[in-house]
């Protein structure tokens, strides 16, 4: 949303609809006085979409139509009123020549797609009417914590191990940031083992001014 | 439609610059970013010149201009990108036929140019534009033939940026300020880059109508982004734990409406805390917390003055290879003082600190390098409501894992997750296609949760 600068009373299109996630977020980023209209060329999914809309109560805000937006371009009726454009398409180049004449001067669409080719070809149609074209990846790294109980050992536990007790404790008051009484539990962190290799491109680019 | 809802849009969101404002020079392309105030009276440094702002003033946000030789010395002109299009499209072709060029002859000792530094400024003095400039280099230069095309356009765009300059006009947000502060001084936002931002927004649900909670650290960018989600609406309120607030100079670089001004307060922890619990808790803020009561200009090298101050600083950013430029105003415009009368950063009144006593805040957002996360949100969970999540930033884990430990041994929080945002930038180009060849490493993690209701936390609804 930041990098798209949705504020509130922004008027925001988007296609497609999808499961209407990404529309709930734009809808909560433009309230209480922006617009959200958004195009899907599934019936179902656009009356799906609807529902859910309602029930969630931002059907104040949220305006879905059914529409085949690479086909048709966005509605005329929009042309130049638009602050930003978002799309999630299989072929997004077909709908940014009618993206352009929706956003404003300076408006901002963004693109979201898998693939790299898919991304290439949008960002050669975006030449021409649009500036500061850039594209990114963004994942997101978790962590697990867990307590550690790193037990500083006492004098008679580890004979065998000669001289290392000592150096035991010294990289345990290293590992933990206060002042640690023996046994006292240690917070670890480390990488979840699973992650997100890759969700799909994002390009962003500016309307240029005329 | 609603044309009225539409219309009022154009009110608190100028598209056009107007005088006092704030803006964001591109010098460029992104070699060098400049903060910058328009008046009548501001300048910027250029390589050598010296030109005035002026001509920017009353300009659509995303303007171009470039700098010529005027009859008057160097100034901007406004480029229109009409032409812009025509000659992407011979690229293009270009690029088709090129595939047998390479650089195996092409030896670089300097003497491919025949124009003499002389010969530029005899051109220069006749009145030639930097494009005109431009072109005669590539028709003198022995071997720009022989260069495959992405060659010629570099080489073309290198010299473009020396003898024509380009100048972008970019409106301040979250996002321009926050990447242009993460690329030059960094440190003065806590490392805090701008996905890592943007994450502490959605994770703490701001929104419209919203009462956020913040401990704001990072020279105020973290305010303003909320200010600005919030849109005039709700409350952000910039809370400090010592007796002195935090600068939050960087607010002042949005060009926030008085609306949004109103909606940004800034108000002791110990005003929020309610009277019975006794302990009057001030968390050991860190000497090295600014202190800046009152000032007129600053230098850059120190922090950001506080917003009741009416100095105007322009904070220049460059790249490694630009100038460093220090462009201090001196001269407040009456109209400047005018767009003052609402700052932001008032203490907040009496009703609405028991409104918040009361109900508590809907969300929290801690960005403060300097502080112990557990011992802040011991003392701050309190103040919010049941079910309302918090986001932390850290730049380092270790004291992120102990405050997540603690808050599950203490069953203060639950969902409680430390993430770390990863941001790769691509370059897409033509058979060129690939990650830049820079990357941000690290942008800082994030803790984030829900509040929960516990039997000895004290009532709050």
């Amino acid at each position: 949303m930041k990098a798209v600068k949705v504020v509130p009373g922004c008027l925001v299109l988007e296609s497609g609809t999808g499961s209407g996630s990404l529309t709930t977020s734009l809808a909560r980023a433009v309230a209480p006085t922006g617009q959200v209209y958004t195009f899907d060329f599934h019936e179902q999914r656009a009356a799906s979409a609807r529902e859910d809309f309602e029930r969630t109560g931002l059907s104040s805000l949220v305006t879905v139509g059914v529409r085949d937006v690479q086909g048709e371009g966005f509605p005329e009726e929009f042309c130049g009123l638009v602050d930003s454009v978002f799309l999630d398409l299989p072929q997004p180049w077909l709908a940014i020549p009618s993206a352009g004449k929706m956003l404003k001067q300076d408006g901002i669409l963004c693109s979201f797609s898998p693939c790299i080719e898919q991304v290439q070809h949008s960002s050669e149609t975006l030449r021409s009417n649009f500036t500061d074209i850039r594209t990114f990846e963004v994942l997101l790294r978790t962590y697990e914590v867990r307590e550690g109980k790193m037990d500083s050992s006492q004098g008679d536990e580890g004979d065998s191990l000669g001289s290392l007790p000592c150096k035991r404790r010294q990289r345990l008051s290293e590992g933990s940031n206060q002042h640690e009484t023996s046994s006292s539990p240690t917070a670890m962190a480390k990488p979840s083992g699973e992650a997100r290799g890759h969700t799909g491109y994002l390009t962003f680019a500016r309307l240029k001014c005329f | 439609m609603s044309q009225n809802k539409l219309q009022k849009d154009s009110n608190h969101n100028p598209r056009v610059t107007w005088e006092g404002c704030s803006v964001l020079l591109d010098i460029n392309d992104g070699d060098r970013l400049v903060f910058a105030r328009l008046t009548a009276a501001s300048t910027l440094k250029i390589g050598n010149k010296n030109c005035s702002l002026q001509p920017l003033i009353g300009y659509p946000f995303g303007s171009l201009f470039q700098l010529e030789n005027g009859t008057k010395g160097p100034c901007l002109s406004r480029v229109l990108p009409a032409t812009e299009g025509n000659y992407l499209q011979e690229k293009v072709d270009f690029q088709i036929k090129d595939e047998s060029k390479d650089n195996r002859a092409l030896v670089d000792n300097n003497t491919a140019q025949s124009l003499t530094g002389e010969d530029i400024d005899e051109m220069r003095r006749q009145g030639a534009t930097g494009d005109e400039i431009v072109e005669a280099l590539i028709a003198n230069s022995a071997t720009f033939e022989k260069k495959t095309s992405f060659s010629q356009e570099k080489y073309k765009l290198k010299k473009q940026k020396k003898y024509a300059p380009r100048v972008l006009l970019r409106r301040p947000s979250a996002r321009s300020i926050s990447e242009a502060y993460f690329k030059k001084y960094p440190a003065r936002i806590g490392f805090l880059r701008v996905d890592s931002l943007s994450l502490l927004l959605s994770m703490a649900n701001v929104t419209a109508h919203s009462d956020v909670l913040v401990v704001d650290m990072v020279g105020g960018i973290l305010t303003g982004a909320v200010a600005e989600r919030l849109g005039g609406t709700g409350y952000v309120c910039n809370t400090y734990l010592g007796l002195d607030p935090y600068p939050m100079g960087i607010v002042r670089i949005f060009n926030f409406s008085n609306e949004i001004c109103k909606r940004i307060v800034q108000t002791p922890l110990t005003d929020l805390r309610s009277a019975q619990n006794g302990t009057s808790v001030q968390i050991g803020s860190r000497e090295d917390i600014c202190n800046i009561k009152s000032q007129s200009n600053e230098e850059i090298s120190s922090s950001n003055s506080l917003p009741h101050t009416v100095s105007m600083e322009e904070t220049a950013l460059s790249s490694e290879n630009g100038m460093l430029d220090l462009i201090t105003e001196t001269a407040a415009s009456p109209v400047i003082r005018a767009c003052k009368t609402t700052k932001a950063g008032e203490k907040a009144s009496k009703e609405t600190i028991n409104l918040w006593k009361e109900n508590g805040f809907s969300s929290l957002i801690i960005a403060a390098p300097d502080l112990d996360a557990w011992s802040t949100v011991k003392e701050l969970l309190p103040l919010l409501s049941f079910s309302a999540p918090f986001a932390i930033y850290h730049q380092y884990i270790q004291p992120l894992a102990t405050c997540m430990h603690n808050l599950q041994l203490g069953k203060m929080a639950i969902g409680l997750q430390i993430s770390e945002p990863w941001l790769r930038e691509y370059q897409v180009l033509p058979s060129r296609t690939h990650p830049h060849m820079q990357m941000s490493a690290f942008g800082g993690y994030i803790l984030s949760g829900t509040r929960i209701c516990s039997s000895d936390q004290p009532q709050l609804k």
